[in-house]
């Protein structure tokens, strides 16, 4: 079986935990960073039975093969949330400027590189993670630079709209890093406290630093925007003659790509466990991703077409 | 019929009768017009001295075998006394063996040994004389470098050995030679220091090279797809070199380094992506300008893949990326073009890897000519005549260049690049990204015998980035021993 670092596993979850970031269609408040603190704070709780469940010598995969319906239970549960990746995506694609009008091959196009790296493997997702860590870093800091100039303190005001709560319960409902986490453990060689903690403080001081950056720069703005990252964008550019968006249109679809290839690994991994004899695994996972993503666009073909 | 028959001979055991011997050393050469057969008496027992013509110095077997062996005289000459003497009181040459089967015989017969058969005898003895013409040892034409060693590997095994042990004289560098093809029986030396390489790592190669089934190896690239893991994969995991002094430093990192009789390249195993970024340069420059070199090489890389792709994504999606300046003299430049931007862009790249190959391929003085032709005139005439526009010239030529920096990725550069560029006529910095994704995930999954290929950067090895991010100077690097084996996974 492949076996993780610790820190492979922090990139693969902060890089999986990055693109809804990307995608939130909410503003960035006050309130919701310290909504965020409890939440990290609470899933940093709950992670603790997980591991000592992995500390008494469980075996996800062993338990797999004796009750089905744990795994079916995650793979329905990864298929919804590869599925909710795809229409996250066609919903933030017009930020992008794609070149085409019809927004679901945009999703096509993603599905077709997923099918190809979900064949390469989960070590290999971990590789790229760190790499795509990097680019996303990278394009923080080029943020950053180009945020400074138009950033104005003032604007760090607490939301009149916003509640600590809120922010809590929306940090909760899109964290999916636990269940992750408890199958990436079973990949895992390390299964320490100290070892999965920078998972959520990366998460949280990836979404304060966004926030902080957002408030300040973006002001009153921030309420109107249909997406806050992207707003930030295009109000922070680096360089004051040319513009720097193909930057984060490549970190948006590197994040997108190793979100959902990391879904339909797990979900063909999970699905190859309870079903040996079945083949084409990765394709059934990203075939029903995108079709749930479909669903949910009310349900019509042409209603996919037209999201 | 006749090859199975000649098969059968050479697996057959030296008869005692000489008659015999060389009516079937001759049966199995026929045809063959290099081989020479000296029959003559050595102290009253009939013999014969075989030898491959050309394969062998003539003066050295003179001198050092017919001379003294003619003079040999026996109070009881039998032929296990006459080779028992020359065992023990004779040397001849350095390089001595016993051939038992016509197989052996012939090996070494065709690799420039002198081979002497005496009747009576079950077995030959065969002394290594060789003295074929071969290359001087000269500065390697693909690995240049301005403060390194300037000499290379040449096409003879024994030679490129000696250039390693010149330079490494510690009894740890271990050099094992074999033979594999089972027509060409070409000499391989597994090189590697002991007290460094994972035996394991030796231990999976030689099976790999056991499982090989080639009649010849005639290049290095007969054996790079037996030591690589994985199908489709667009980077080397087989590293070559030209430079004894760049597979030294290798072998001092635990890698395995394969020589092969006839081609002046060594293979390394793994090879790691990062390599392709350093020369032998970067460690005799100061510190800070040889890291300088290497982000050079980094973003001489990406502009070599992405330029042409980029400005073709640029230039037909996304105008509103550039300023208005630079929108107007592309504008301007583009709109007298008769073809369209992705169809000018894979043209003119094509062109320059038809140009390029036609440079390689011909006679240097008519290269020169090529060169010529090629610049100055069809790429003055295509922009004078409005086919080509200078701005798409120029990105290919900066790509181009760029390309010149990391030549040990040419061949990935070459395809990515096409690739790209086509993906950004379809579907803009959308399509770059995708490709960029796909190629990045095909990067990551590259291993060669367990090592990925991106270490040390992913996995993250932090004590790797001292010769990946920068290069330190040696009074750091001195401290603790790198071995590649820390890349295992």
């Amino acid at each position: 079986m492949n076996k993780l670092r610790s820190n492979q596993i922090f990139a693969v979850l902060l890089g999986s935990a990055a693109f809804p970031l990307l995608c939130r269609t909410e503003p960035f408040t006050i309130e919701g960073i310290f909504g965020a603190a409890i939440a990290t704070a609470v899933q940093l709780l709950l992670c603790i039975p997980i591991l000592l469940l992995y500390r008494t010598g469980f075996c996800f995969g062993e338990c797999a093969r004796r009750h089905r319906i744990l795994p079916l239970c995650f793979i329905v549960y990864l298929l919804f949330r590869g599925g909710t990746s795809f229409v996250q995506l066609q919903q933030t694609s017009q930020e992008i400027s794609l070149p085409f009008s019809e927004k679901f091959l945009a999703a096509a196009l993603i599905a077709l590189v997923c099918l190809y790296t979900v064949s390469l493997g989960i070590q290999t997702i971990a590789r790229s993670s760190t790499m795509i860590l990097g680019i996303l870093l990278i394009t923080l800091a080029i943020m950053c630079i180009g945020a400074i100039p138009q950033a104005e303190p003032q604007n760090l005001a607490l939301s009149p709209n916003d509640t600590i709560w809120k922010g809590f319960f929306r940090s909760m409902t899109t964290a999916d890093e636990l269940p992750l986490l408890f199958l990436l453990l079973d990949f895992s060689e390390k299964k320490t406290y100290r070892s999965i903690v920078p998972v959520w403080v990366g998460k949280f001081l990836l979404g304060s630093y966004l926030s902080v950056l957002g408030m300040a720069v973006l002001g009153s703005r921030m309420a109107k925007a249909s997406h806050p990252f992207f707003a930030i964008v295009s109000v922070s550019q680096p360089l004051s003659t040319q513009r720097a968006d193909a930057l984060y249109i490549l970190v948006f679809v590197m994040l997108c790509v190793l979100r959902i290839t990391l879904f339909a690994v797990l979900a063909a991994h999970l699905l190859r466990l309870c079903f040996p004899k079945l083949r084409y695994t990765s394709t059934l996972c990203l075939l029903s991703m995108l079709g749930i993503a479909g669903a949910a666009s009310k349900i019509s073909v042409s209603g996919i077409w037209e999201f | 019929m006749q090859q199975n028959h000649t098969e059968i001979l050479l697996q057959q055991t030296i008869s005692p009768q000489l008659s015999v011997n060389l009516s079937k050393i001759r049966t199995i050469a026929e045809g063959s017009s290099d081989l020479l057969v000296n029959e003559f008496v050595l102290s009253g027992l009939p013999a014969a001295l075989l030898c491959c013509e050309g394969m062998l110095s003539t003066s050295t077997m003179t001198e050092l075998i017919l001379k003294p062996i003619t003079a040999i005289r026996l109070e009881c000459p039998t032929a296990a006394n006459v080779f028992a003497f020359i065992r023990n009181h004779q040397l001849y040459s350095i390089d001595r063996a016993e051939a038992s089967t016509y197989a052996d015989l012939f090996r070494f017969l065709n690799s420039g040994f002198a081979v002497l058969v005496l009747d009576g005898a079950d077995s030959a003895l065969v002394f290594g004389i060789q003295g074929y013409d071969k290359r001087s040892v000269s500065e390697p034409s693909g690995e240049d470098n301005v403060m390194g060693a300037k000499d290379g590997f040449i096409e003879v095994v024994r030679v490129n050995m000696s250039l390693l042990r010149r330079r490494m004289k510690t009894p740890q560098l271990k050099l094992e030679l074999f033979v594999k093809g089972s027509k060409s029986q070409t000499d391989l030396c597994l090189c590697y220091m002991a007290d460094r390489v994972p035996q394991s790592l030796i231990a999976q190669i030689k099976a790999r090279l056991d499982e090989m089934e080639l009649e010849s190896i005639l290049s290095s690239g007969y054996l790079q797809p037996f030591l690589e893991n994985r199908r489709g994969c667009l980077f080397d995991t087989v590293g070559t070199t030209q430079r004894p002094d760049v597979l030294c430093a290798k072998l001092l990192e635990g890698r395995v380094g394969l020589l092969i009789d006839g081609t002046p390249f060594a293979l390394v195993i793994p090879k790691l992506f990062c390599e392709s970024f350093q020369t032998m340069d970067d460690y005799c420059y100061r510190p800070a300008y040889a890291t300088l070199v290497r982000w050079i090489k980094y973003a001489a890389f990406l502009v070599a893949v992405l330029l042409p792709a980029l400005y073709v994504a640029i230039a037909l999606h996304h105008p509103e990326l550039l300023n208005r300046t630079l929108l107007l003299i592309l504008a301007d430049a583009e709109e007298n073009a008769p073809i369209s931007l992705t169809a000018e862009a894979i043209g003119v790249l094509l062109v320059y890897e038809i140009i390029r190959e036609a440079g390689l391929r011909l006679p240097k003085a008519v290269g020169g000519a090529v060169s010529i032709v090629a610049g100055l005139i069809i790429g003055d005439a295509a922009v004078a005549s409005g086919l080509i526009s200078t701005p798409m010239l120029t990105v290919t030529a900066i790509a181009v260049i760029a390309g010149f920096v990391v030549p040990d990725l040419a061949q990935s550069i070459t395809l990515l690049r096409l690739a790209f560029l086509l993906i950004a006529g379809f579907w803009g910095l959308f399509g770059i990204s995708l490709l960029g994704a796909a190629v990045l995930f095909n990067l990551c999954a590259g291993e060669s015998f367990g090592f990925p290929i991106t270490a040390p950067i992913a996995p993250l090895y932090k004590k790797g980035f001292r010769d990946t991010l920068t290069r330190v100077s040696f009074r750091k690097m001195q401290s603790g021993s790198f071995t590649v084996e820390e890349y295992h996974e």
